[in-house]
């Protein structure tokens, strides 16, 4: 035995096999749960149960939720009209801090990236057809990463819904503080052909 | 170009470059994934860029600086079907070449097959694809022989012959073989002469590289850049079970690409 507890190396073990988590800081971290009083420590593990049998997928949206649906899909103040298709749950919590979309959401949980094997059935696109030919909505905005996959998954959802309902992508272009001198090519031709007035 | 590229930490990425000079090289970008990185579009796939890196001989992860985009081929991300051929080239690439060997040839090769891919008739990519494999292994120097029987050494016939004899292309041995010497022997595709011939200029082509006046589909005489008729589905079950049975035969790198086992049509996306 490496340790002298058995309970120590299997924490230890399990804390390295998380991402970005090697074995020294792994070592650090459960050194540190010792430390700290036991009810931290133990909240902790109790958060890790809670998330892992309390949160769902919501069947609605793909979101993270606690309910079915999640608070969003259920919330009648939101615009049922709307649609914003995001990649991960991750997306859904950053356009939320922006403060200016009020629709509903639905979470594709990838993109189309065939490098990784990941094609159209691995995402949650036929959901997402069956809720627009559900119907009701205005608008579909992809909100999918301006990344090649992210590109072309939105191309591929043009493809797919363009003949159903009214769909947009979000703008690309230049981050506040740039310098447009300094700009990526593709960055500022995007920047310019998405160009609005003044 | 960036051959694949995998999310490290919160904002880095490791990315496996294929560069003119060196080869191929895994790097680390630090900050790949801010707002404002340094590297722009230049770590997306179908970009040709310049970058700068740290170099240290015997190193596995090089240090990347900085990249700035040269070329894109972006409206490869536009169609479904060029997306996932573009994608296919990537993956072979990553599988057939050597960590920090240069080959020149197929990093000049693979920008024209590129853009060959943003511009061709979608009907003609499964085509496209197969004959850059090809010439791709050539230049590995993986050829298989195909104007001459491997065992008499019989050039391939012309005139009706080449319409009625059938010769045998087999993986194993490397090329083809005509009808006599073929009756012994078990395996192998069953194949026209004509088409043997199609499949040579694909693998070799009449000039530099992926030009567009040697790359003839099923009807011969034009070029699959232009020409938009569909293949006929004959020639395209021979000519990828060719490709197939000849790379993972001889490149032990190969075994296969996930890329094309993808179906971009399974939601009856307009592909067609």
């Amino acid at each position: 035995m490496e340790y002298s507890s058995k309970h120590l190396e299997d924490l230890i073990e399990r804390l390295a096999k998380l991402p970005s988590i090697g074995k020294k800081t792994a070592l650090r971290l459960a050194f540190h749960l010792l430390k700290v009083p036991a009810e931290e420590a133990l909240e902790l593990a109790r958060a890790i149960e809670r998330v892992r049998t309390d949160v769902v997928s919501c069947e609605m949206c793909g979101n993270i939720a606690e309910t079915q649906p999640c608070y969003l899909c259920a919330d009648p103040s939101r615009d049922h009209a709307f649609l914003c298709v995001v990649e991960q749950p991750g997306d859904v919590i950053a356009i939320e801090r922006s403060g200016v979309f009020h629709g509903l959401y639905h979470v594709l949980r990838g993109s189309l990236s065939p490098l990784d094997g990941i094609g159209p059935d691995d995402l949650r696109i036929r959901d997402l057809v069956t809720r627009v030919d559900e119907g009701g909505y205005r608008e579909i905005i992809v909100a999918t990463n301006p990344t090649a996959q992210g590109e072309a998954t939105a191309h591929y959802l043009n493809d797919l819904l363009r003949d159903k309902v009214r769909l947009t992508r979000i703008a690309r272009g230049l981050p506040i503080g740039a310098d447009l001198e300094l700009s990526d090519q593709i960055t500022l031709a995007r920047a310019i052909e998405g160009r609005k007035e003044i | 170009m960036v051959l694949r590229s995998l999310r490290y930490g919160e904002t880095s990425r490791i990315v496996t470059l294929f560069t003119r000079a060196h080869g191929k090289v895994s790097a680390m970008a630090k900050g790949a994934r801010e707002t404002k990185s340094p590297f722009g579009s230049s770590l997306e796939p179908f970009c040709v860029a310049s970058y700068v890196f740290y170099h240290r001989t015997g190193r596995d992860l090089q240090f990347l600086k900085s990249g700035w985009t040269e070329r894109e081929y972006s409206a490869l991300w536009e169609d479904a079907e060029r997306f996932l051929h573009g994608a296919a080239l990537l993956e072979f690439l990553d599988r057939i070449l050597l960590e920090e060997e240069p080959v020149p040839e197929i990093y000049d090769l693979a920008q024209r097959a590129l853009a060959v891919l943003t511009r061709a008739p979608r009907e003609r990519l499964r085509e496209l694809f197969r004959a850059f494999q090809l010439r791709a292994a050539a230049h590995l120097g993986y050829a298989p022989m195909l104007d001459r029987c491997l065992h008499c050494a019989r050039g391939l016939p012309e005139g009706e012959a080449e319409m009625t004899e059938v010769w045998v292309f087999r993986a194993t041995e490397g090329g083809a073989l005509c009808p006599n010497c073929a009756s012994g022997g078990e395996g192998g595709v069953r194949i026209r002469p004509r088409a043997l011939r199609r499949i040579r200029t694909m693998a070799l082509g009449r000039g530099e590289g992926f030009g567009e006046a040697d790359l003839v589909g099923d009807r011969g005489g034009a070029s699959l850049v232009r020409d938009s008729a569909a293949p006929s589905p004959l020639w395209i079950a021979a000519l990828e079970r060719i490709v197939e049975e000849y790379l993972h035969f001889h490149i032990e790198r190969y075994h296969g690409l996930r890329s094309l086992r993808i179906r971009m049509d399974e939601m009856g996306a307009a592909t067609a």
